[in-house]
């Protein structure tokens, strides 16, 4: 009854912050179809040319493919080593296990641009800055803790005695893991595979410390860019990544549920 | 029975040393080469010298300039955090009360810049604050300023910027704090006939403490440590820790005394987490 | 030494105050229904899970068919197991469930088919071998079960409280049918159940544990009949429990003097003396209508349940339950004052 009442208010309250929340986006959106070149307000007609000349930036496209090369490499490692990691704290008792557990969520708690820093003063002197095997190295870290967090979600909530009943229907452990388990937690292991991907794909403060002329991702691109300039190119650019994010959002939701991912 | 513990344990050694060896290399190390790296000498030549020496951390400590630089750090984080409390919390109360059928579209936009790289939304946010931007457009617009405001490349900016960027993450630790928030039992504080800002910070407000800290902590955390806004929208001319990290590092060379502002920024972590877990034990304990 | 022999079987979990089972000692004969009864908790299911291999004995031996297998790895026991909650692979359809096993052990493809369609014509499934898992009902998943335990030719099933998950009417169905595919296949069987009804109506032979430990081992009549103690008495069945001394033994009878009731007399096997307990089953007590003077107690409850008339009469400080066959012309009142009786050959001295 009061509900009513007191609604309009909360309304427009909540409808500000909102737009507040969602201006750069819609701002971003707005001006990559904006025909002048300077950064500014109301837009004066409509056009389609940042989006050409996007398609003809050798930097971006370059950036581009250096950054889904990483970001599949990251994810492939991440799984490669994360995976099993996850079976273990989840499958098998250990004296160590909470201690390890909290180990491989702890690069999460260091800042990346002290991150960034650390990994270039290894990186650097073995010449392994700016080239694909040094960035996958260093997305490694902030990207594992993701997969081992979401496979070993998976791991918990499956039936065991799936595993149970394969093992006495004569399947070995092995088998069992392949035949059974990795099937069941597929859903897990690709969401922890699309968001190592993300992140690094989004990664810009440690990539800006180990890429070199050589490799570049997009983010440092896109960071050097706005550094210097500021023409709706970017916004083109970036209307274009937030559709790649939304894609692989409806991945991860269709495979996993995004409520599970996220906390 | 002792091959079989024995087996087991290979096992577990099996499955966990590919992660340890990978973590090792990409985290480990890179850490602990940096902790060492903050004891050797350096200067702005680029020259460093092997050595065992507290001298970058004393040239830290010895200049006012850098003790201004922490606190300006400091004050970013409790002040952006401040104001990600207050601008995200109306929104997270309503969409936990809101009976909408559109709750989950509102959810998923509320959390959707998450999947925005932070470089795009600050852009966003440079064409927006910028001296034709919407904002001052707007304002000259209005004739309430004749001349446009400077909102970029001022400290003013990046607060705003940060805000912004952080507020999904403060929205999400407050809805998962609202899960023992019952709307049933403001009903009865009110039935009991408590009026609403009394019903606010009496019930409301002490339950939804748990994840208000979480998300103070988190966005504490991630303010100090941001490099992307300070640097883009402070237009390389206002100075934090983590700014003066990529600057020593990168344009000075002088790599010693970067990683002891690391050094320096991580035990500015580790205090916030302290005094975090302490906050968090006493409201556990009422 | 039995078809399927377990010998002094421990297990004791790190940390665990006392152990789930104690010297668990039983042997199982081919073809034998045998059920572990007991309440939750009672170890009947950790039993079973180390006679399949999935849990490791602390101590014992488990012999099957005169070899040792207490050290084999559950999948090289070939023991057919069906889960409470089926634990079938969602993501394998019916066929594929059960043809699991016969992949394991590299089953020709034509055999394998044959097989397979064998064991879900067996329970009556074959015309959904196509279909997935979530596709279908409880019972038929019931069904699935344990048809992908039996396509493998176990040395024995092993059957999990396989009913619990399914509504009362269905329930029943199985039971008999799982019986009967028993009796088919000449399978020796180990079922757990905290369900006496379930146990009594299948088993051959009913093992009823508590706490770890084997109360009674017997056929249904000698466990519902001749319980060995208290404990079994009131699992098995409603029972009446009076305390009682024992005055005098002859010829298997012994003359008691029984709390409440005064003199009265019944069977007893073990010629024990001085303080017992009596066990009478409801509906072996008579019940008739006394003078207040002469009375044992006071009728407090009355119950129509269509076949009889359930009293509750209360004597002393106890409530004894009375199931009365006698029509609804005879029923008692409540608050009659009451007499009560019964025929020696129906009351049983437990020690």
């Amino acid at each position: 009854m009061t509900s009513k009442f007191r609604g309009w208010p909360t309304r427009v309250v909540v409808t500000l912050l909102y737009l507040f929340l969602l201006a750069p986006i819609l701002m971003v959106l707005v001006i990559s179809f904006d025909a002048q070149s300077t950064m500014s307000f109301p837009p004066r007609g409509f056009t389609f040319q940042w989006y050409e000349r996007l398609a003809q930036n050798a930097e971006f496209i370059h950036g581009f493919q250096v950054s889904a090369v990483v970001g599949v490499g990251v994810a492939l490692l991440a799984l490669l080593i994360g995976v099993p990691v996850a079976i273990a704290l989840t499958r098998h008792e250990f004296r160590f296990r909470e201690v390890m557990s909290g180990f491989f969520l702890s690069p999460l708690m260091v800042p990346a641009i002290v991150l960034g820093l650390a990994l270039l003063l290894v990186l650097a002197p073995l010449k392994i800055t700016g080239t694909y095997g040094g960035l996958i190295v260093a997305h490694l870290a902030i990207t594992v803790p993701y997969v081992v967090r979401t496979t070993s979600m998976s791991l918990m909530t499956m039936n065991r005695s799936c595993e149970e009943a394969a093992r006495t229907l004569g399947a070995s452990p092995w088998r069992t893991f392949t035949r059974v388990t990795l099937p069941l937690i597929a859903p897990g292991v690709l969401a922890g595979g699309v968001i190592a991907f993300l992140i690094s794909f989004d990664e810009a403060v440690i990539s800006l410390f180990v890429v070199g002329p050589q490799a570049t991702t997009l983010p440092v691109e896109i960071f050097h860019y706005v550094e210097s300039r500021t023409d709706p190119q970017i916004a083109a650019l970036s209307v274009v990544l937030i559709a790649i994010s939304v894609l692989f959002m409806v991945i991860i939701e269709r495979a996993a549920g995004l409520k599970k991912v996220l906390r | 029975m002792s091959a079989k513990t024995r087996s087991a344990r290979l096992t577990v050694l099996g499955l966990t040393v590919p992660g340890l060896l990978g973590l090792a290399v990409s985290f480990v190390l890179p850490l602990a080469w940096l902790l060492r790296m903050s004891f050797n000498r350096g200067d702005s030549t680029g020259y460093i010298e092997e050595t065992f020496t507290l001298d970058s951390y004393a040239q830290f400590v010895g200049d006012s300039y850098y003790w201004d630089m922490a606190w300006e750090t400091t004050l970013l984080g409790l002040g952006v955090t401040v104001l990600t409390i207050v601008v995200s919390y109306p929104i997270a109360l309503f969409l936990v009360r809101t009976e909408s059928r559109f709750k989950g579209i509102l959810v998923a936009l509320a959390v959707a810049p998450l999947l925005t790289s932070s470089v795009v939304r600050t852009y966003g946010w440079l064409v927006l604050l910028g001296n034709q931007g919407v904002v001052n457009q707007a304002l000259m617009g209005a004739g309430l300023v004749d001349q446009p405001l400077a909102l970029i490349n001022n400290r003013i900016g990046v607060y705003i910027a940060l805000v912004e960027i952080m507020m999904p993450y403060m929205i999400l630790c407050l809805l998962a704090g609202f899960g023992r928030f019952n709307q049933e039992l403001e009903h009865a504080a009110q039935s009991l006939g408590a009026n609403r800002w009394r019903t606010f910070w009496r019930i409301v407000w002490p339950l939804s403490m748990p994840g208000v800290l979480t998300g103070a902590l988190l966005v504490f955390v991630l303010t100090i440590s941001s490099f992307v806004t300070p640097r883009l929208v402070g237009g390389g001319k206002v100075f934090y820790l983590a700014t003066e990290i990529y600057d020593q590092a990168t344009a000075t060379l002088n790599w010693p005394f970067a990683a002891a502002i690391a050094f320096i920024l991580l035990a500015l972590f580790a205090v916030v987490i302290v005094i975090y877990q302490r906050a968090l034990r006493r409201i556990e304990a009422q | 030494m039995s078809f399927l022999q377990l010998d002094d079987i421990v297990k004791k979990y790190p940390g665990a105050e006392r152990p789930s089972v104690a010297d668990f000692t039983l042997g199982i004969d081919q073809g034998e229904f045998v059920s572990l009864l007991g309440p939750s908790g009672c170890g009947k299911t950790t039993t079973l899970r180390m006679i399949a291999g999935l849990v490791e004995a602390t101590s014992g031996r488990i012999h099957l068919d005169g070899k040792e297998l207490t050290r084999t790895p559950v999948h090289q026991r070939g023991m057919g197991l069906v889960f409470q909650n089926y634990a079938l692979f969602p993501h394998l359809n019916v066929a594929r469930n059960v043809a699991f096993g016969l992949e394991m052990r590299r089953t020709s493809k034509a055999e394998a088919k044959r097989r397979v369609e064998e064991a879900l014509d067996l329970v009556r499934l074959g015309h959904l071998s196509g279909r997935r898992i979530k596709q279908l009902s409880g019972g038929q998943q019931q069904r699935v079960a344990l048809a992908r335990a039996l396509v493998i030719e176990p040395a024995v099933l092993l059957l999990d409280e396989p009913l619990s998950n399914l509504d009362a009417k269905l329930r029943d169905t199985m039971r008999e049918e799982i019986r009967s595919i028993q009796r088919k296949l000449g399978i020796t069987t180990v079922f757990v159940t905290h369900d006496q009804d379930e146990a009594l109506a299948v088993s051959d032979r009913i093992v009823v544990m508590s706490e770890g430990v084997i109360e009674q081992v017997g056929t249904p009549e000698q466990i519902y009949e001749h319980p060995a103690n208290r404990f079994v008495a009131n699992f098995i069945g409603r029972a009446n429990l009076f305390d009682a001394q024992i005055t005098h033994t002859a010829g298997g009878v012994a003359e008691l003097d029984v709390a409440g009731l005064g003199q009265m007399r019944a069977v007893d096997d073990q010629g024990a003396k001085g303080p017992a307990t009596v066990l009478v089953r409801p509906h072996r007590m008579q019940v008739s209508k006394a003078a207040a003077d002469d009375a044992h107690g006071t009728v407090e409850t009355v119950v129509y349940v269509g076949d009889s008339i359930e009293y509750g009469v209360r004597v002393g400080d106890n409530t004894v339950s009375v199931q009365s066959v006698a029509g609804a012309a005879e029923r008692l009142e409540r608050g009659t004052t009451v007499r009560l009786s019964w025929q020696t050959e129906d009351a049983l001295v437990l020690t």
